[in-house]
């Protein structure tokens, strides 16, 4: 069978989910962290955190079997499954950044604004935190997935949540600001790159050590798995994942003249988003291209994802259009963004 | 002139065959506890099983709730193929219902692990998460499917499917919870095994001579290609 049970649209999710939580802590760093230099870009990462958060359901819905059943979770929940609690974080997150939005727009010269934007920054953080580390915990805690079953993933998969979704502001504040014909502060564009710097060489040190340990450990089915790691996926894994989006970045953000530049953050960030990407495919395809089927014999399936139908290009390429609609609408609605550091400033 | 019918021995068979192929449960307890354990010395690979569980439970082309797996051992001369029948475990703790966020699958008090078809949202978490790649994704109804150990047949008192159509007698289905029933007989006096017993899942469907059949070179792993029905050693 070429079809996969968890095919691209559930590569996908996590994604989005990603970056939801990544530039919702993004805009939290002012607040909790006190990087002024960032305040600027706050309510913009609100905005990007806002609109993936109302995309990263429907590649979920897009996949269910039945997708008008999906209120089922909502119903009947069960609290042993990590997945039930998908519905409940995501109606969290989306009431507290729907809220942190409202307040960073309208009401930020209120007397309480500090006050109420620290309380939202910490919960929001927290939850921001528990909605992409569950979705790593599903893979993580699966046993019956060789590639999956790694303590390692929950957290790796928050480091590259926080990656991603530094990655797109830097990249959005460049591309919009320059669109509004507002200059780009240098100092915020830095902070972005340190930041994204560090949790970069967190995130490769991670999925390093996981390949040596692995490697180390030499199991049976880990030996199969390397072989689809280096025939089937080389190319995502080694070429798009670990050089293009973990090395290459990492080599040239450690320069602050790259960090100051608007066109290499934006080129960088880009990468690193391919590469954050690369990640997801690779987990949640590569681990289905193995199966044990009994004790030391093993299948192996291909995947290529088609055209069109069920969890294809079109479908992938309209979410995707549907995500930059909504990023649009909402910086249009929300208009105070271009007040930049007038505001909080 | 009255014609006397003719006594055809096929009109015979055909009369026998819906008793031949429904064979009955006789030992039960009044609180069941089922499982199966399949004698892989007795399993020739004729694929009965998998058929008639297709027809019986109308599974989708490509899909199997059952299947037998043909496994190859040795190198060229000495080599020998294994025949491996799998299905759901129905694991005492099994991986599959946890996980399913909805509560649509779930062991039952006689021991079958099953789907609620109006309920399962048809996420495929389950089918991630079993060990034994039992379940999958049924494309014609939109939710999981699995071995249910045919439970319309069961109620009816009948043995599942693949079990009646086994021609080498290598499936034997019975009640753990009575002490004379068949399965219940063979646990008390032979040598059985499970799959993957690391796991932890406790699975309900145990073999006879599959440490025989899976032995491996230590260190050695083996790739079934479905594609080529080669095999790969790594």
């Amino acid at each position: 069978m070429s079809s996969l049970v968890w095919d691209a649209l559930i590569a996908v999710y996590p994604f989005f989910s990603g970056i939801a939580a990544g530039a919702y802590i993004t805009s939290t760093l002012p607040v909790l962290f006190k990087r002024d230099e960032l305040k600027e870009v706050s309510l913009l990462a609100l905005l990007i955190s806002w609109a993936t958060l109302i995309a990263s359901p429907v590649p979920l819905l897009l996949h269910l079997g039945f997708p008008w059943r999906a209120g089922n979770i909502f119903a009947f929940p069960q609290v042993s499954s990590p997945m039930a609690l998908f519905g409940y974080l995501w109606i969290v997150f989306l009431v507290l950044a729907t809220i942190s939005i409202i307040v960073y727009n309208w009401f930020y010269s209120a007397p309480w604004f500090k006050n109420l934007s620290t309380v939202l920054a910490g919960i929001g953080v927290i939850v921001a935190i528990l909605f992409s580390g569950y979705i790593g915990f599903i893979f993580g805690s699966n046993k019956a997935v060789e590639l999956w079953y790694n303590p390692i993933i929950p957290i790796s998969f928050i480091l590259s949540a926080i990656l991603s979704g530094l990655a797109l502001v830097a990249i959005l504040y460049v591309v919009v600001w320059r669109l509004s014909r507002m200059e780009v502060n240098k100092a915020a564009l830095n902070a972005m790159g340190r930041i994204v710097w560090w949790i970069l060489l967190l995130e490769v040190a991670f999925v390093g050590v996981e390949m040596l340990v692995r490697t180390y450990m030499q199991t049976a089915g880990w030996r199969i798995l390397h072989n689809i790691l280096m025939e089937q996926l080389g190319l995502s894994y080694f070429g798009v994942q670990l050089i293009l989006g973990g090395i290459i970045p990492l080599i040239i953000l450690s320069s602050k003249r790259a960090t100051s530049s608007a066109g290499l953050m934006s080129i960088m960030s880009l990468l690193i988003l391919i590469g954050v990407f690369a990640y997801r495919w690779n987990l949640v395809i590569g681990g289905q291209l193995l199966l044990e089927v009994s004790p030391y014999t093993y299948t192996t399936t291909t995947y290529t994802v088609a055209l069109m139908g069920h969890g294809s290009i079109f479908w992938i390429s309209a979410i995707f259009v549907l995500w930059a609609f909504l990023m649009s609408l909402a910086l249009l609605v929300f208009s105070n963004w271009r007040m930049g550091m007038k505001t909080y400033g | 002139m009255m014609v006397k019918p003719v006594e055809s021995s096929f009109l015979k068979l055909q009369e026998e065959l819906p008793r031949l192929l429904n064979r009955r449960i006789e030992r039960r307890s009044d609180r069941p506890r089922w499982a199966m354990v399949i004698d892989l010395t007795r399993c020739v690979g004729c694929y009965a099983c998998q058929v008639s569980c297709k027809m019986e439970n109308g599974v989708p082309y490509e899909y199997f709730r059952t299947h037998v797996e043909v496994i190859e051992r040795g190198t060229y001369p000495n080599v020998r193929r294994v025949f491996l029948p799998r299905l759901c475990n129905h694991c005492d703790n099994p991986s599959c219902v946890p996980v399913c966020p909805v509560g649509a699958t779930y062991k039952r008090e006689d021991g079958i692990v099953i789907v609620d078809y109006d309920r399962c949202i048809g996420c495929g978490y389950c089918v991630q998460a079993c060990p034994y790649g039992a379940r999958y994704p049924n494309p014609e109804i939109g939710t999981v499917d699995k071995c249910d150990y045919c439970l319309h047949k069961l109620e009816d008192g009948d043995v599942p499917a693949c079990v009646a159509n086994c021609m080498g007698g290598a499936r034997i289905f019975g009640d753990l919870n009575h002490p004379e029933s068949p399965v219940s007989l063979i646990l008390a006096s032979k040598s059985v095994a499970t799959l993957k017993p690391e796991t932890g899942n406790q699975p309900m469907v145990y073999y006879i001579g599959l440490e025989e059949a899976v032995r491996v070179a230590p260190g050695e792993a083996i790739v079934v290609n479905p594609k080529v029905g080669g095999v790969v050693r790594v």
